[in-house]
């Protein structure tokens, strides 16, 4: 048996998205047709050949891939977030916001974009943003009764900003590939990341308040709204403790990774003065420990996946695409869009990166600023996170909540408006890329 | 997510279910002791000026075991994402062939990831292989272990799902 | 056998992969790319009968950097290249130039003797081919280590409670300040955020990463802790049985040229980030002798302590290597700060 390579590309491509369809589990459909595409492959004519290269393959990845002190921020921020919440503590925090802020409509959808965004400013991990907040916030929303839906999108939508504001993890391995200055990247994030905060924010408020059922008015008679002075200063301190972690990260004390475990260990302490005992915090221990594998297993087959999609000639592929069509700067730009929205499906966003900025930098090279064109990817490949049927970021909200009524499909639609927003503010750089370049211009000139 | 517990369930399944959360809660207390190491790192660096050596190697291969001893009950507790579109209109017999056809895949996967990691398991443990520079050794034969006994594990933890999920179809009601 | 032929050569078109953990901007995986892979198709379309193609996977995309040797023993790749210090147990021997810090500072030079001393004592590699099924086709290096830092200092006191990064083999050349593990994606938000205060590495690749950003008006200091040769281009040893002999052959040339070029190049990368680094405001000048020498005198076991450790675990005379590497590197006019005993 022997296929063009783009056969097989495409082939696997089809017959997982079927199977994704059918319901096939995510990961599985992933995993397995990475190992079929691979035999084919790296066979290329021998199967035998190829099934041994590909077992090993497939060894090789699942024993590499997760072996990264990046990925133990997910399970640790999920640590702290199980820590929070099973002591009180969020309670306590969400319900001094709703009291504070009883003005805002959807005002918790609203802090969790602005916790989001803080948040964002100092880790720069938009998975395991996704993963605090679906354990810290999105509990609370549904305790304040905010439509599921709409507070799932919350979480999900604004785990994004963590790649716009700065730092990022991915305007760092943007300015390393592109050669591009990484301050200069960094400054350029704040206003695009600044304007895409306030515009999730306007939209919450506006549609809560379009719609109440989405987000309750404040109603003075209700348990939520009571607020007993112990919550007060319980909300405070979590609240204080979030800032001391995220502080420590800006004054050079630890990496966002570190935070991780840091936070976790600050959270404990917390929790026991919450009053949480022996048992309270081995429970809170072991819940965790549930929920990590299933998203971490995602993204490694998700990794095996695109190794696949890398040794079948996937940058060929994309390069021979621009050979073929000689296209104009808005030609060029649209199939740039058409193409990272479509990794954006499956790949994850620094594999993206690294196979894509080398094509599309010197593509773009004479009619987009470099810098402006850095934003603009990232807004775009972020969107691709949340886009269905394949979103990393609805995956893994999906994977840390722990509410069984919650589907997929309604984290994807929760998730819409953010992406559009996500994608005004891109078209917004393209059309005005003053808007990313100003404020680098205006500090380092 | 479907946590309620079948009906009649075997003593294969009550055994593997155990040892599946057995698995499950050293995976948590490891995931504990990270975060411990991590702060205990952090403050000999900048409180002592004396950072732990090896936190890094340590926590690498830690966050990769402790996905692995979750697995398991990832799987018993068919936790694995999947869209509803198509899966949530089919009739109870339709789910249990679907759920049916993605253990089979798994299972493949799992035992596929023991047979592939087992010949650089036999190696390690050849050499002793370490890990750490020549400024710690962390060895990692056991690491490469670990990831071929949960390919084994799953494996069979996924067989035991494929027949589950057509003998009990009236779970997916 | 035929059917073992096809998977590698249809017709007169043969196909090879090859690939590293690094990306392209790393010299030794650009010149891979820009240097080793068009003289070999050059030369095999113009004295063979056969016409080579190469699929290039760099950057982690096929294989990460911890991978690259399983991946070409595997036949992911027919040719990898890879850093041998994310193996310091399966090329315990190969990272030779890590133990013996304060050496030979020219990475045309060093390449050269290293590559000397390989063809000397195949004990070094050995394992290459009998356990990890591939061939050594050439070593090649970085250019020499130095610091970039945030700070001032001149005497070894200085750097006392400074937190110092570093990637790996050359942590334990930290002495005096506070050493921090460090990987090449991580350096540059572990100096901007302050967990690094200051970085041992090269003045192209701190260029390159950014870091004089985060380090503006700081340090460049010339340390010649030595020019490292740590890449090996390995290829998987099925691979080669499956081509013909006459590319084989071209193959092997080309990678030898391959291993001066790329040294050659990150050679002259040295300065040319030393100059870049200069440019971008910051002052660019050499250790003073004197804190060289207490700085080695820190690490005066180290070398010895490597050499039994290597010796006992991989049953090589490692201190013999290690010997005679010191007396090539000295005989071709380079002085260490200190004598090293190896036992
Ligand atoms: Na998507
Ligand atoms: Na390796």
């Amino acid at each position: 048996m022997e296929f063009d390579q783009t056969t097989i590309l495409i082939g696997m491509f089809a017959i997982m998205l079927v199977g994704i369809l059918t319901g096939i589990h995510i990961a599985f459909a992933f995993a397995m047709t990475a190992l079929i595409g691979n035999v084919l492959i790296f066979g290329d004519g021998d199967l035998q050949d190829g099934f041994d290269i590909a077992m090993s393959g497939l060894g090789s990845v699942a024993y590499e891939y997760l072996r990264s002190e990046v990925f133990a921020a997910i399970p640790l921020f999920m640590l702290l977030g199980d820590f929070v919440n099973k002591s009180g503590s969020a309670r306590d925090l969400y319900k001094l916001i709703n009291y504070t802020m009883k003005f805002i409509p959807g005002r918790l959808a609203v802090a969790t974009v602005a916790g989001n965004a803080v948040f964002a400013a100092v880790t720069g991990v938009s998975i395991a943003a996704a993963a605090a907040f679906s354990r810290i916030a999105y509990p609370q929303m549904r305790y304040h009764q905010y439509n599921r839906q709409f507070a799932l999108g919350s979480v999900a939508g604004s785990a994004c900003l963590g790649m716009i504001i700065p730092p990022s993890v991915l305007l760092i391995v943007w300015g390393i590939i592109a050669e591009k200055s990484i301050s200069q990247l960094f400054i350029a994030g704040a206003i695009p990341g600044l304007i895409l905060a306030s515009f999730f924010m306007v939209y919450i408020a506006v549609s809560a308040t379009i719609n109440p059922k989405l987000a309750p008015k404040f109603d003075e008679t209700a348990e939520q709204s009571q607020l007993t002075r112990a919550e007060f200063v319980s909300g405070i301190g979590i609240g204080l403790l979030i800032l001391l972690v995220l502080g420590g990260i800006w004054g050079g004390l630890f990496t966002p990774s570190e935070a991780g475990g840091v936070g976790a260990a600050g959270a404990m302490l917390l929790g026991i003065l919450k009053g949480m005992r022996t048992k309270q915090l081995a429970m809170a221990v072991v819940d965790s420990g549930k929920s990590a594998a299933p998203v971490m297993f995602l993204l490694l087959t998700a990794n095996m996946y695109a190794k696949f999609m890398e040794a079948a000639g996937m940058s060929e592929l994309i390069r021979d695409t621009f050979e073929h069509f000689s296209l104009g700067p808005t030609g060029i730009i649209i199939v740039i869009i058409l193409i990272w929205l479509a990794l954006g499906m499956i790949l994850d966003s620094i594999s993206i990166i690294l196979i894509t900025v080398p094509i599309f930098a010197p593509l773009t090279e004479g009619f987009f600023d470099p810098i402006a064109f850095a934003l603009f990817g990232i807004l775009c490949i972020e969107a691709g996170l949340l886009t269905p049927p394949f979103g990393l970021l609805v995956y893994t909200v999906k994977g840390s909540i722990d509410d069984v009524h919650a589907t997929l499909a309604e984290i994807f639609k929760g998730s819409v408006p953010y992406w559009i927003l996500m994608l005004i503010v891109m078209l917004m750089i393209w059309k005005y890329p003053m808007i990313a370049t100003w404020l680098p211009n205006l500090v380092l000139n | 997510m479907n946590n309620t517990n079948p009906v009649g369930e075997t003593k294969v399944e009550v055994i593997c279910k155990s040892f599946s959360s057995g698995l499950n809660v050293v995976s948590a207390f490891w995931l504990f002791s990270i975060a411990g190491l991590i702060l205990y790192d952090v403050l000999g660096r900048e409180v002592f000026g004396e950072p732990f050596h090896g936190t890094n190697e340590i926590v690498s291969n830690s966050v990769l075991s402790i996905l692995m001893l979750q697995l398991p009950l990832t799987i018993i507790n068919r936790s694995s994402l999947r869209t509803t579109i198509i899966y949530g209109k089919l009739s109870p017999r339709g789910k249990g062939i679907v759920e049916a056809i993605s253990y089979g895949l798994a299972a493949m996967i799992f035992l596929g990831i023991a047979y592939g990691s087992w010949e650089n398991m036999i190696e390690s443990w050849d050499i002793l292989e370490l890990e750490g520079s020549g400024v710690v050794e962390i060895p990692v034969y056991p690491i490469r272990t670990l990831v071929v006994l949960i390919g084994i594990i799953g494996g069979a933890v996924c067989s035991l799902m494929v027949y589950n999920s057509l003998s009990k179809s009236e779970q997916f009601e | 056998t035929q059917s073992a032929e096809a998977a590698k050569i249809k017709g007169n078109e043969i196909t090879l992969r090859v690939g590293s953990g690094h990306p392209p901007f790393i010299t030794y995986v650009k010149e891979v790319s820009k240097y080793f892979i068009p003289n070999v198709k050059k030369r095999v379309a113009a004295e063979t009968k056969y016409k080579i193609n190469f699929k290039e996977h760099y950057a982690g995309t096929v294989v990460n950097v911890f991978d690259t040797l399983e991946g070409t023993q595997d036949g992911r790749l027919d040719i990898g290249a890879w850093c041998v210090c994310f193996d310091d147990d399966k090329a315990m021997a190969m990272n030779l130039t890590y133990y013996v810090p304060f050496h030979e500072p020219n990475a045309s030079k060093n390449q050269k003797i290293f590559w000397e001393l390989a063809k000397k004592h195949p004990g070094l590699f050995q394992d290459y081919e009998k356990r990890y099924k591939q061939k050594l086709l050439a070593v090649t290096g970085f250019n020499n280590y130095g610091m970039l830092s945030k700070f001032d200092w001149k005497t070894f006191e200085d750097i006392k409670g400074k937190k110092i990064l570093a990637a790996g083999p050359n942590l334990p050349w930290v002495k005096g300040g506070i050493p921090v593990r460090t990987t090449i994606p991580k350096a540059a938000q572990q100096m901007q955020t302050g967990v690094g205060e200051a970085i041992i590495l090269f003045p192209d690749t701190d260029y390159k990463l950014k870091l004089h950003e985060a380090a503006k008006g700081g340090f460049y200091t010339v340390m010649d802790l030595g020019a490292v040769v740590q890449i090996s281009l390995t290829m998987n040893l099925k691979s080669r049985k499956k081509l013909p002999p006459e590319v084989n052959k071209i193959i092997d040339e080309e990678a030898i040229k391959y291993g001066v070029h790329s040294a050659a190049a990150s050679q002259k990368d040295h300065q040319w980030g030393l100059d870049k680094l200069a440019a971008a405001g910051i002052t660019v000048r050499n250790m003073d002798p004197q804190a060289k020498i207490d700085w080695a005198k820190k690490l005066a076991d180290w070398p010895n302590e490597r050499a039994q450790t290597v010796q006992k675990k991989k049953k090589v005379n490692m201190g013999q290597f290690m010997r005679d590497y010191i007396k090539m590197v000295e005989a071709g006019g380079h002085k260490f700060p200190i004598n090293y005993n190896i036992k």
